[in-house]
């Protein structure tokens, strides 16, 4: 049984969502990195890092959340997440790489700054230095999805998965996607997507739950 | 037959290492930025970023770009019992370490590296260099921990767990980078390094 530990409100929603994708049976193990659970010794046996989340199948143990999201659609998603075909395949590594690697650290930036910060707290220069750079980055994914509705052409796979939850922290810090309207609706129809909707659900109980 | 677009002063030394280590035929193109190379219709249908490495196999009809993802690709197709583990708890371990490799070793190896040796001495910041060390420093002595006792991050072999983290790990060495606190990363580099393959590409003329 896959056990994806972390919060809902961690990188671990995404490893919930291609969970929920591939219908892929798991047990989310909860922890509160408000109580510091992440530092605890059970955990750092999982990760000694600490960091969330990591994930338990058999014998199998990993981190990094994107990492963890290609070996669920490996094995979990064959012919669905995880395309049948080798350049599918290698179209979602190259993605996922991409997600990490260039939108990420943008997007993060970004988010941090205003999930973290009161409105009136924040470094509004940085958010603007953030967006230009996103600017270009965004313009890429949306080259690619002018001729095609999804990443590898007509079907969602995990390369659409992992760009989308990247994106998702640009949406949430306010970034407008207007002046890319394939990119905007690609997010949308991703985002609508059963499997996220769960994780959304998941994600406002935690939070009601908290208040 | 496989193409890796990028000269040797590119990050696509890192896949021709790989390349070198499966015993792969290939054909390397270089693209040169100067005259706008990298943004040709063509080029950017192989790169919609329009960056080096990219590599292009006609058997599979791929075209693919990132450096790591290009090496998983090599790894997972070409290399399997070699690079890439048989075990799936060993291959989980090589999807995580290349993200670290990506994630939180490379931005901020690069930006020490910018910092001390790309920037005209005038602009260098000790600051700014002091900061992005310090980004990274957890992450040397989590791998110099990983590695007390053991050859190699997965299992009893090299991997391309290895791969990825030493090509990144080793450009600290263009700055003389002192590793005599992680005695155990210091000695597994040395073994990445010192592999025939390896010692090929860097061999190989710069540019």
């Amino acid at each position: 049984m896959l056990k994806i530990y972390g919060s809902v409100m961690s990188r671990a929603s995404r490893n919930i969502w291609a969970a929920e994708e591939c219908g892929a049976p798991y047990e989310l193990v909860s922890l509160d990195f408000r109580k510091g659970e992440h530092k605890q010794p059970a955990y750092l046996a999982i990760n000694p890092a600490g960091k969330m989340p990591s994930i338990v199948d058999g014998d199998v143990v990993m981190a990094e959340s994107l990492a963890i999201n290609m070996f669920i659609a490996q094995k979990y998603g064959k012919g669905g997440l995880w395309p049948a075909d080798d350049k599918g395949q290698a179209k979602c590594m190259q993605w996922t790489l991409w997600a990490a690697a260039e939108l990420e650290p943008v997007a993060y930036g970004r988010l941090r700054e205003v999930l973290f910060k009161k409105e009136e707290e924040r470094d509004q220069k940085l958010l603007a230095d953030l967006a230009e750079r996103g600017k270009p980055i965004v313009g890429i994914l949306d080259s690619v999805l002018q001729s095609a509705p999804f990443i590898c052409g007509s079907q969602f796979t995990l390369a659409d998965l992992n760009v989308a939850c990247v994106m998702e922290y640009m949406v949430r810090s306010n970034f407008d996607l207007s002046p890319w309207p394939k990119t905007a609706a690609w997010y949308k129809v991703c985002s609508e997507r059963a499997g996220n909707k769960k994780v959304q659900d998941m994600r406002a109980q935690a939070m009601k739950a908290a208040a | 037959m496989i193409t890796v677009y990028g000269g040797t002063n590119s990050r696509a030394t890192r896949n021709l290492w790989v390349l070198e280590e499966l015993g792969l035929p290939y054909e390397q193109k270089k693209i040169n930025f100067t005259t706008g190379e990298n943004k040709t219709p063509e080029f950017l249908a192989i790169n919609p970023s329009g960056k080096v490495p990219a590599l292009g196999d006609s058997d599979g009809n791929v075209t693919l770009s990132e450096s790591f993802a290009i090496n998983l690709y090599l790894a997972q197709r070409y290399g399997a019992g070699k690079l890439w583990p048989s075990d799936p708890a060993g291959q989980a371990k090589c999807l995580q370490w290349s993200f670290w490799a990506a994630t939180e070793a490379e931005g901020h190896i690069v930006g020490l590296i910018v910092e001390k040796f790309f920037k005209p001495e005038a602009m260098r910041s000790a600051e700014a260099a002091k900061q992005f060390e310090e980004l990274f420093i957890p992450s040397l002595k989590r791998i110099d921990a990983d590695l007390a006792g053991k050859d190699w991050l997965v299992g009893n072999n090299f991997s391309i767990a290895d791969l990825q983290c030493a090509c990144v790990i080793n450009s600290l060495n263009m700055l003389r980078y002192d590793f005599t606190p992680y005695p155990n990363l210091a000695r597994w580099l040395k073994a990445c390094t010192s592999r025939p393959a390896q010692q090929k590409v860097a061999s190989m003329p710069r540019g």
